[in-house]
């Protein structure tokens, strides 16, 4: 039945989404872009292709983050445009897919609170897709964000999207206040003496609780949005799991006593769950993640591909893109780029419209390398690090 | 036809309606002209519910995807003829069907079937018949041709060579309609309503 009754409410925003599909840059405009020498040969390069004019305000010299930031823009507009477009609940779901720039945005702000910068000046570095009813006033002269962002929480964050999100984390944070006073251990107020890494803890713990959240308003709409959407999330998920793993490797997240907080970044869900994530908890270094991640062979191509830049940075080497060495972060991309390409194969679903946000920011993600690349002149490498999307298929 | 119960005629057994003593009797009991227009609006409403149905879901995929590609907007209307089509088939049966109505004298069934009776009694049931089979035959053919529609037509905009080899997929479809329509005609014309001269 889903087959015959989705376009009732969704066929027109669905039918939309897809005409953005073919938008996206294709092989000639990236070999035209990789061809620039510079940033201004990029814009008349851009102003062919679906971008359009949309730099012809910009002053003359141009920068990267300039560019970035209009790319941004314009995505902002056109999933706005589109969420007009739909009802419930798909208006929801995009909704959840700007959360996650929310999240981004909020604890951008309490991070430049804490480096004693008020949040209009902040105003540049705002991300476009992430803004939310409440943040005006938050980025208005007069707010104080240092007193705590308790403070913060109590009277703005209520009521947003994201509120609930930060409650999680703060009953987390108080229980753990309440451990360590228990234990003598001197405290200071949430908001106070915040180190950057429990700032970086706390958005990922953020980012854990919409993941949740997310995985689970897909999996109550069932259907084929499910399958996919659930598909997806889970991918993201384990994503999640091994980025975690990974970057705590080298820090001191992987001693015995911050073991708790790492694990407590493991979303409960996703193809690694429980088992695996069960086996992750425990490792500490590269042999027993080696280990840990033995039944999964997907897994374990991709961490064998980048132990070899994991070591050689412990080491000393020097150019490691030139040998063509990539981070996880490079792989997930490539791995991610695939997957959302499939969604656009089945009709009547809502993946499609996260995928294309996704793809979206690949392809602005593409753009700033080239631009970087085409700063510092050394084109030759655009064609390793770009992931091309919706390759033409022979 | 109901023969009012307790009364007795002088000279005939009291007949009791079969329906006060069998459940089977019921599709003997309704008046074959009940059956008929029941078969007619069948015929006319399920067809027009499976056309309504097919144009919604590709019209809505149309005009979405012609923000982007306004090219596709106008052969895709072929796919929303293949829809309207269905109704029209529909349409075309309830006009057969309601033509071969004849009225009758007052059907009071007595306790011998008479032969006119036994006639209208057959043609109305056969006039269901045809509701039900031209009305769910259209009824799949407009989803079925809709669900078509509405992929030829976002496949339309990403690849204009998709349309023609759609269009057959969208063809074969709209021949299940037909197929409701011709065995709906050939099957009416058993039903036969005697006239009456008086």
């Amino acid at each position: 039945m889903e087959l015959s009754m989705f376009n009732v409410n969704h066929g027109f925003a669905e039918a939309v989404a897809r005409g953005l599909r073919s938008g996206f840059l294709g092989p000639e405009d990236y070999r035209r872009l990789g061809s620039s020498d510079t940033l201004e040969d990029m814009r008349s390069a851009l102003e062919e292709t679906d971008y359009g004019t949309f730099l012809q305000d910009e002053p003359s010299p141009l920068l990267v983050s300039t560019i970035s930031k209009k790319c941004y823009e314009k995505l902002a507009d056109e999933f706005r445009y589109l969420k007009a477009q739909t009802v419930e609940p798909l208006t929801t779901f995009m909704d959840f897919i700007a959360r996650e720039k929310m999240i981004d945005n909020v604890c951008m702000i309490i991070q430049g609170a804490l480096n004693n910068k008020a949040p209009v000046e902040l105003q540049e570095k705002v991300h476009p897709l992430g803004v939310f009813e409440g943040m005006k006033v938050i980025m208005s002269e007069s707010f104080d964000v240092q007193g705590g962002f308790d403070d913060v929480y109590r009277i703005f964050l209520v009521d947003t999207p994201i509120g609930p999100y930060f409650e999680e984390y703060l009953k987390e944070a108080d229980r753990e206040k309440d451990e360590m006073a228990r234990a003598g251990i001197e405290t200071s107020q949430v908001g106070g003496i915040l180190t950057k890494q429990d700032l970086e803890i706390m958005k990922a713990t953020l980012k854990k609780a919409w993941l949740e959240d997310f995985h689970g308003f897909c999996e109550s709409q069932g259907g084929t949005t499910a399958e996919v959407m659930g598909h997806m999330l889970k991918m993201e998920a384990d994503f999640r799991v091994l980025l975690v793993t990974l970057n705590a490797l080298n820090t001191d997240l992987s001693t015995e006593s911050k073991l708790q907080d790492r694990n407590a970044l493991y979303p409960s869900f996703g193809y690694l769950y429980p088992e695996g994530t069960k086996e992750l908890r425990k490792v500490w270094n590269e042999t027993t993640v080696r280990a840990a991640l033995e039944p999964y062979s997907k897994y374990l191509s991709l961490f064998d591909q980048v132990k070899q830049f994991y070591e050689s940075e412990t080491g000393s080497s020097a150019d490691m893109s030139a040998k063509g060495f990539q981070s996880i972060e490079d792989l997930i991309y490539a791995e991610n780029v695939h997957m959302y390409e499939m969604a656009f194969e089945q009709q009547y679903h809502f993946g499609v419209f996260y995928a294309w946000v996704k793809l979206r920011e690949q392809e602005i993600r593409n753009i700033r390398w080239i631009a970087n690349m085409v700063i510092l002149n050394t084109k030759d490498h655009i064609d390793d690090t770009i992931v091309p999307i919706f390759q033409p298929r022979l | 036809m109901a023969i009012a119960g307790g009364h007795v005629h002088r000279h005939a057994a009291p007949a009791a309606p079969c329906f006060e003593t069998s459940w089977l009797c019921v599709l003997e009991a309704v008046s074959p002209y009940m059956w008929s227009y029941i078969g007619i609006a069948l015929a006319l409403g399920v067809s027009v519910i499976g056309a309504a149905w097919g144009i919604f879901l590709t019209g809505s995929s149309i005009v979405g995807g012609g923000i982007k590609a306004p090219r596709i907007s106008s052969k895709n209307l072929v796919g929303i003829i293949f829809c309207e089509a269905v109704a029209i088939y529909g349409v075309i049966m309830a006009i057969i069907m309601a033509n071969k109505i004849e009225g009758s004298l007052e059907f009071n069934v007595g306790p011998k079937l008479e032969p006119w009776q036994a006639q209208t009694m057959v043609a109305g049931w056969c006039m269901l018949a045809v509701g039900l089979s031209v009305g769910f035959s259209n009824l799949v053919c407009g989803v079925c041709v809709g669900v078509s529609g509405s992929g030829c037509a976002l496949a339309d905009a990403q690849r204009p060579e998709m349309f023609v080899k759609m269009l057959i997929v969208e063809i074969f479809g709209s021949a299940l309609g037909l197929f409701g329509v011709i065995v709906g005609i050939i099957q009416a014309n058993g039903a036969t309503f005697p006239k009456h001269l008086a």
